[in-house]
């Protein structure tokens, strides 16, 4: 191999420096000459008929450039009823409250927001569909009005978790119009199971609905610089995805659409495609003129694309020697006005598949409420369907006093097991995981000391997830200066763009700096996924590393003709490309590129492509040990220790890898601790500011230790695995295990709040 | 279209504006001055998105009216690096981790300088006190921690 | 300036303010800062202490003063919201601001505050339990500023403190505040006490009963608990999205003897040293 290995350096992110020094244009730090403000008006009612729209006192306002409804979408544009995405602009019915109805473009917010107040809409109100529980009642309102077809979701990043659709249920006569998706995974029989099992443990879990909380809100600038053509600024985590959106819906060629991704101030799969791209781009075309809107905090909160609630009895089953037999579960998740089509999938197939079960029954709904629809959130549904399963292995260890650690190694799913789908299981690294926490003084070390008075606990959890994994391409070319260009349509979110220089310097046997990582739109770059599902280096770095083959293939082909020498006598290092036995016998990159591109040259320009089909993959193992600090007499909880465990394949990166896991314990014990959007019984958001919609801050958080473990196994380039989302599916449960563990009674419904806590221990 | 003369003095240097009374702080610096470091992520003061300094002292500049800084020393991302090199804080940030999407970094390194002016020295709860008002949603905060701790011990052995 | 235009919003810190009229909740044609003013940014000692309404939260959290003879005041100051906040929003903004969990009011009150209005007619003084009217009103007429609070000299034989819960370590609105002041004789009793309690009513209140039934007697961790009791009957809370009825009740008792424990310690502290 090559003298330089990028691979396993701890490289901090290429753009910090631009960061730190306040360049790098997010979305709201786009400018242009005689741009508007754009606003939307937002449906105050969960659920409305609307009868009428009248702008004109809008449009007389001084300063406004232009009032859109969903009357000046043109016939072109696709329209499905199930769609979210075809329902930016609200056309008869609004279903939920902060769904947009009409959006304004004017001089300046002031003017934007009086336009706005401006708008007469009239409503008729229907009923709100405000939970589940009245959701599945067979004679509840429908949520969706004009059934189309059997398409659902309309989601761009849909993640094929399972393609299995398990059995159907049979009494179909009986179900609510909102019960979107329904399946049934069964095999074995669960009841002779549980007959024989020694103890039995049943309870139902519930997760609220989360906001991603991303700091940077959505934004988007849109621009006609020629009557036929568009350009966009969003932060979106995927350029083909938001201009099949904006093309889709609006009736617009794709390729008239330059959709450029601006820096993004983190997505977590809420900026996958989006959403409020079409509505920006058709203000700018009816005002003329190019219209940024930026969404503020509270229509974020009330309007954007959470993730779901969902209710989970589970009832799961154990022998008296620890062996897990059945598993039953009855899946609810609330998917809000518009379906999925494959988060109660996602919930129902991973809910038990870290384990080995003789005989499982799981049932689950998909249900529409009016309430801003769901969308991904870091390995979406994994942790609603985590936070059941693993708070039920904690309490199956307890009734048979077992150790938490040795349930899980007993019971983990096995390379060759069964899962949920029927499928077996690929080669994983769950028994390296579970062995590192084995190691590890987190898991072993006695607790600290501390007042008497406090409860201290400490619990573990195991989890996985798979990612999705689409298909990318890269193309490279060799750079004046002697550098390798690569340009991608990936954007970067995890510091992706520097692994991927890494991976490419790797290939080529350069350093990392002689790459140029170019981020590009649709126009200049081939097909790139979402940056979500954990799949930028597993597709696109297979992608660039093809694309750096390649190329260093090509040199080699034209070096070797030029010394008349075989290629297999060749090599490349940091300064060109040399003869083995003969070192000093070699051209440098810049040599190639003039070779390659001056008059009279002996070939032509150097080039690569790359492509990576989609691939099935293993899912990736991660596990978590916290601690938690409980005062009884309040019930107030602190998080102590946090220490995150997980197999990454090969770390390309560790400094990266290492924030990604950080991040992601945060965001997954705010999960456990703190965080909901609080529903009123109707359908309205109740708080709708950071005050009340809580994240942690740097006082909430313990310092965060993480172990990388690099077990063999899939398909990624160098062996890497998937590395964002995994570790959003363990804190929840460790969390929530360890409040378990020092008050000593469980806590099933998320958040685990001082409240809640307090009734625990009193109630 | 009522407005105000102003003069405000932002890294180091007077501008003298004409400016709508109702504009606040950040608006005036990102839009009338054209410093976009500056972030705005909530709007109501919650975030720290927006912290910038005044006199030295971190506020919420989104929350403060821009004729409320009259006269008044503003510090800016754009402020802290000198003749092109980067203050302690930035480099500590960017060896150390302390940013993945960056949007939260400038206000968390103005937060930061604030803090290492007064404490040199901080524990790591006085640093995760004084960075509460910063909400970071990608790094979970640990290595911003060590990005101060590192910043610290640069400063105090200049 | 005010009677000129009396329904302008006076403007201090703006972490309230402006907070409100970008949520919607407060419409302002006109905005009265003051920041121009320096008497209002002063804290000024003498026969007690006159602290101007714009004087920040950072300004208190730190006056040696301040922390040394009212600790309540002090402890109150540094825990609101961030250091952001801290910087910006100010004692007169908080009471002004009137909602029912202030957290600058419980120490005030316990403290035995009073409040001076200023206007064109001229300037009065009120206690400053006769200030809050209800959630979000307050006793200022048309045209009437908060100048300053004044609080009495600290003695030497009295504590006070203040505690508060929220979910998080930080930045939340409080879900029970509750303050205490104790004075000593020379016997070691109780000669004067007054507990006060924040959002568990539609003002700031001071929790009468309760800090009557200590004065006579000696510290003791039962009549703390039997305070706690009182405390939490006195209160009125209702349910609301940070917390419920009974949880509110709960916290009071709890917290109540926890502020006396405190206010017991500071005192004992100040007695020291």
């Amino acid at each position: 191999m090559s003298e330089h290995n990028q691979i396993g350096k701890a490289v901090p992110r290429l753009d910090s420096v631009d960061k730190v020094t306040g360049l790098g244009d997010f979305a709201a730090d786009i400018r242009l000459p005689g741009m508007l403000v754009g606003k939307f008006l937002a449906s105050p009612h969960p659920h409305a008929e609307i009868q009428s729209i009248d702008t004109t006192r809008a449009e007389s306002l001084p300063g406004v450039h232009a009032v859109i409804t969903a009357a000046d979408i043109s016939e072109k544009g696709q329209f499905n009823p199930a769609s979210r995405f075809h329902a930016f602009l609200a056309r008869k019915f609004v279903v939920f409250a902060g769904q947009p109805v009409a959006a304004v473009a004017a001089d300046d917010l002031a003017t934007a927001e009086e336009a706005i107040d401006l708008i007469d809409v009239s409503y008729r109100l229907l009923p709100v569909v405000a939970s589940i529980e009245q959701a599945i009642k067979p004679s509840c309102t429908a949520v969706m009005h004009e059934q189309h077809g059997m398409e659902l979701g309309g989601s761009a990043h849909s993640q094929e978790i399972a393609r299995d659709k398990g059995d159907q249920p049979a009494g179909q006569d009986e179900k609510s119009p909102n019960v979107v998706d329904e399946n049934t995974f069964s095999f074995g029989d669960v009841d002779a199971a549980f007959a024989a099992s020694d103890v039995i443990i049943e309870n139902t879990y519930t997760v609220p609905v989360v906001h991603q909380g991303y700091i940077e809100p959505h934004g988007v600038t849109a621009y006609w610089d020629r009557p036929d053509h568009v350009i966009v600024w969003e932060c979106v985590q995927g350029v083909f995805a938001a201009r099949d959106l904006i093309a889709d819906t609006l009736g617009i060629d794709p390729t008239k659409i330059t959709l450029n991704a601006t820096e993004i101030g983190g997505g977590f799969g809420g900026k996958g495609e989006g959403i409020f791209g079409p509505i920006t781009v058709l203000l700018a075309k009816k005002a003329s003129r190019p219209v940024q809107l930026i969404l503020t905090r509270e229509e974020e909160l009330i309007g954007a694309n959470p993730a779901p609630h969902s209710v989970i009895w589970i009832k799961t089953g154990a022998k008296a020697d620890g062996t897990f037999t059945a598993v039953a579960a009855d899946i609810l998740v609330d998917a809000g006005a518009f379906a999925t089509g494959w988060i109660m999938t996602n919930i129902a197939t991973m809910l038990r598949d870290n384990y080995r079960f003789e005989a499982w029954h799981l049932h689950g709904r998909e249900v529409l409420t009016n309430k801003a629809s769901v969308s991904s959130y870091r390995a979406p549904g994994a942790p609603n369907a985590h936070f059941a399963m693993e708070s039920q292995v904690d309490e199956i260890a307890r009734a048979l006093d077992m150790d938490q650690l040795q349930i899980r190694m007993q019971n983990v799913i096995r390379e060759g097991d069964m899962r949920t789908t029927k499928e077996l299981q690929d080669r994983i690294g769950a028994n390296e995981v579970l062995a590192a926490v084995a190691d590890h003084p987190a898991w072993s070390a006695a607790l600290p000391k501390v007042d008497d008075e406090i409860l201290q606990g400490r619990g573990m959890s195991l989890g996985s997830y798979s990612g999705g994994s689409g298909p990318a391409a890269a193309i490279a070319y060799l750079e004046a200066g002697g550098k390798f260009r690569f340009v991608v349509g990936t954007v970067d979110l995890t510091g992706s763009y520097t692994a991927l220089s890494q991976i490419a310097a790797e290939a080529l046997g350069v350093a990392v700096e002689r790459i140029v990582m170019t981020k590009a739109s649709p126009d200049h770059a081939p097909f790139a996924p979402m940056s979500a599902g954990s799949q930028t280096i597993y597709a696109m770095g297979a992608a660039v590393l093809e694309a750096a083959c390649d190329i260093r293939d090509k040199l080699i082909r034209h070096v070797a003709k030029d010394f008349e020498v075989r290629p297999s006598a060749l090599a490349l290092d940091d300064e060109g490309v040399y003869v083995v036995s003969q070192p000093n016998k070699r051209h440098t990159f810049s040599t190639l590129y003039e070779l390659g591109t001056e008059w009279f040259a002996e070939y032509g320009p150097v080039a690569g492509v790359g492509s990576a089909p989609q691939r099935q993959r293993a899912p990736g193992y991660a596990a978590c040990v916290a601690e938690v600090n409980v005062e009884p007499r309040t019930g107030k909880i602190s998080l102590t220790r946090l220490t995150m465990f997980q197999d990454v394949g090969k770390a390309i990166n560790p400094l990266l890898i290492e924030g990604q896991l950080q991040g992601a314990a945060a965001q997954s014990a705010a999960m456990a601790l703190w965080e909901e959007l609080l529903f009123d019984g109707a359908g309205q958001v109740r708080n709708k500011s950071l005050l009340d919609y809580r994240m942690p801050t740097a006082l909430d958080m313990p310092a965060i230790e993480t172990i990388i473990v690099e077990a063999v196994g899939g398909d990624g380039p160098f062996g890497a695995k998937l590395v964002g989302e995994p570790p959003m599916t363990v804190p929840i449960s460790a969390v929530a295990n360890a409040v378990a563990d020092a008050i000593e009674r469980r806590v099933c419904d998320l958040p685990i709040t001082p409240e809640r806590v307090w009734q625990a221990l009193h109630g | 279209m009522i407005t105000l003369p102003l003069q405000l003095i932002v890294n180091g240097q007077s501008h003298n504006l004409d400016i709508e009374p109702h504009l606040t702080l950040l608006e005036v610096l990102r839009n009338d001055l054209g410093l976009g470091g500056s972030k705005e992520g909530c709007s109501t003061g919650h975030c720290g998105a927006c912290t910038v300094l005044i006199n030295g002292q971190p506020i919420s500049s989104c929350l403060m009216l821009a004729a409320e800084a009259e006269g008044q020393q503003v510090l800016t991302v754009e402020g802290l690096a000198t003749d092109g090199k980067l203050h302690p804080v930035q480099t500590a940030f960017v060896s150390n981790g302390g940013l993945q999407c960056g949007f939260c970094t400038a206000g968390m390194m103005l937060s930061t300088v604030a803090l290492l002016k007064r404490n040199p020295n901080p524990t790591e709860k006085e640093i995760r006190h004084s960075l509460a008002g910063n909400l970071c949603r990608c790094t979970g905060y640990h290595m911003i921690v060590e990005a101060v701790k590192k910043a610290a011990e640069v400063m105090i052995h200049e | 300036m005010l009677s000129e235009r009396p329904e302008a919003t006076v403007l201090a810190g703006g972490t309230n303010v402006l907070v409100q009229i970008k949520e919607g909740h407060r419409e302002a044609s006109a905005l009265l800062s003051l920041k121009g003013l320096p008497e209002l940014h002063a804290v000024r000692s003498g026969e007690g202490i006159h602290i101007g309404a714009a004087v920040t939260f950072q300004h208190l959290a730190v006056d040696q003063a301040i922390r040394r003879d009212y600790s309540a005041l002090a402890t109150a100051a540094a825990l609101i919201g961030s250091v952001q906040t801290r910087n910006m929003a100010t004692v007169g903004g908080n009471l002004c601001n009137a909602s029912p969990s202030a957290d600058s009011a419980p120490p005030l009150l316990v403290l035995q505050a009073q409040a001076v209005l200023t206007s064109v007619r001229g300037t009065r003084t009120i206690a400053l339990e006769e200030f809050f009217i209800g959630p979000g009103e307050t006793a200022l007429q048309s045209g009437e500023l908060l100048r300053e609070i004044f609080i009495p000299a600290a003695i030497a034989r009295s504590g006070s403190s203040y505690v508060r819960h929220i979910p998080r370590q930080a930045m939340d609105i409080s879900v029970v505040g509750a303050a205490a002041a104790l004075v000593l004789d020379e016997e070691g009793q109780i000669a004067d006490a007054r507990l006060a309690l924040g959002a568990v009513a539609p003002t700031p209140m001071l929790a009468t009963a309760s800090a009557a039934q200590l004065i006579g007697h000696s510290p003791s961790e039962s009549l703390w608990r039997e305070a706690g009791r009182l405390a939490a009957q006195e209160a009125d809370p209702v349910d609301d999205l940070r917390a419920s009825i009974a949880y509110r009740r709960h916290l009071v008792n709890e917290l109540t003897q926890e502020a006396l424990r405190a206010a017991l310690s500071n005192l004992t502290n100040r007695l020291e040293g």
